[in-house]
């Protein structure tokens, strides 16, 4: 190695200025490698770097989990109110005109069929009770409850 | 892709251990490189307490992401580059530069046959800190780790020719300090006298 950079080798220029200048870096070298292993780290710098390192890697750790469980906690709270909108506005449909909506559609339907009160209101319930008939799945209705909408008729 | 010279396969191992292991596997790459790394550090920083805490962030980061260091071509050089960059970030962030002109921030060790030699020790180490932290790198990098020119400058970011020619300007220069300090050690002298033993040697 010593003689390396002098050489020429390496790829790089080597050094014309002869044998003498060629001795003083080899001693010069040889010199500087002696004291390679005077200088040594404090005593307490091994547990120092170890403690730190923990430390590092465990705050790291707990980054991580603190972010799994916001990114949890966030789709919760957004799968919450998805299903929560969704069943609001299913109960919304679902549910029997109430109160004043149910006395304005009972007027329009009287007078827009000539009716009175009490035949447009028992037609706003059948029509209703038909609605919620066809949101059910096929098969869901039995052939009692068939034959019962018969009967009625 | 040449195969890794055998160190940067042992700090690839470690690397590994410490992927598959956790941090307590980091003692092992600490025992296996942090004297080299301090030594690079030292050299840049000019201060043994600043070299500590660049050797203490590079490997902390190594800890946090081994698999940095395990999956890249040369994991020795690398984790040199990781030590300067760090030294240099402390640099930085240091008010002012006001390095130090004497060794008495160093801890240094030596072994019982290595008194005499001392003196040369420090001779070394103080002529390394009158060099400007360029030419010191590279001399560092080059002599104590076995670095190509190449190599040193992909960790330096410099071409391959700049990092010899540095190199050749330092050594020109630590050449003629060392041979001034050779003959004429003495207290009066840029290095000053050695420590006491008692001071010193923490060692063997």
């Amino acid at each position: 190695m010593a003689r390396e950079h002098r050489c020429g080798k390496d790829g790089l220029p080597g050094c014309d200025d002869g044998p003498h200048t060629d001795d003083r870096f080899a001693e010069t070298e040889a010199l500087i490698m002696s004291a390679g292993r005077y200088v040594w780290p404090s005593d307490d710098l091994r547990p120092r770097v170890l403690e730190a390192a923990r430390e590092r890697v465990g705050r790291r750790h707990t980054r991580y989990r603190l972010a799994v469980m916001m990114v949890a906690a966030a789709l919760g709270v957004m799968t919450g109110v998805s299903v929560s909108n969704h069943l609001q506005a299913s109960a919304d449909s679902a549910a029997m005109p109430r109160g004043e909506r149910l006395d304005e559609l009972v007027e329009a339907h009287a007078a827009a069929s000539g009716q009175t009160h009490d035949w447009a209101l028992a037609d706003i319930v059948d029509q209703w009770r038909r609605e919620l008939a066809e949101r059910l799945p096929e098969g869901t209705v039995t052939p009692h409850r068939r034959q019962s909408d018969k009967t009625i008729r | 892709m040449n195969a890794p010279d055998p160190f940067s396969q042992r700090v690839r191992d470690c690397a590994d251990h410490i992927a598959q292991s956790g941090v307590a596997a980091l003692s092992g790459l600490y025992d296996l490189t942090a004297q080299r790394l301090l030594r690079l550090a030292v050299t840049i920083t000019h201060n043994q307490h600043d070299a500590e805490d660049a050797v203490q962030a590079a490997l902390v980061r190594v800890a946090d992401h081994p698999q940095r260091l395990s999956r890249c071509d040369k994991p020795w050089p690398y984790l040199l580059s990781m030590v300067r960059n760090e030294s240099l970030v402390i640099l930085r962030k240091r008010k002012r530069w006001s390095f130090a002109h004497n060794l008495a921030d160093l801890l240094t060790r030596r072994t019982v046959d290595e008194v005499e030699r001392e003196e040369t020790y420090r001779a070394v180490w103080m002529a390394l800190r009158t060099l400007p932290t360029e030419q010191s790198e590279v001399v560092v990098l080059k002599v104590w780790e076995s670095l190509t020119f190449a190599q040193i400058a992909e960790v330096l970011d410099i071409a391959p020719s700049t990092a010899a020619s540095r190199y050749r300007y330092a050594i020109e220069k630590l050449a003629y300090n060392l041979n001034l300090v050779g003959e004429s050690l003495d207290p009066q002298s840029p290095i000053g006298p050695s420590r006491s033993a008692a001071e010193t040697n923490h060692g063997t």
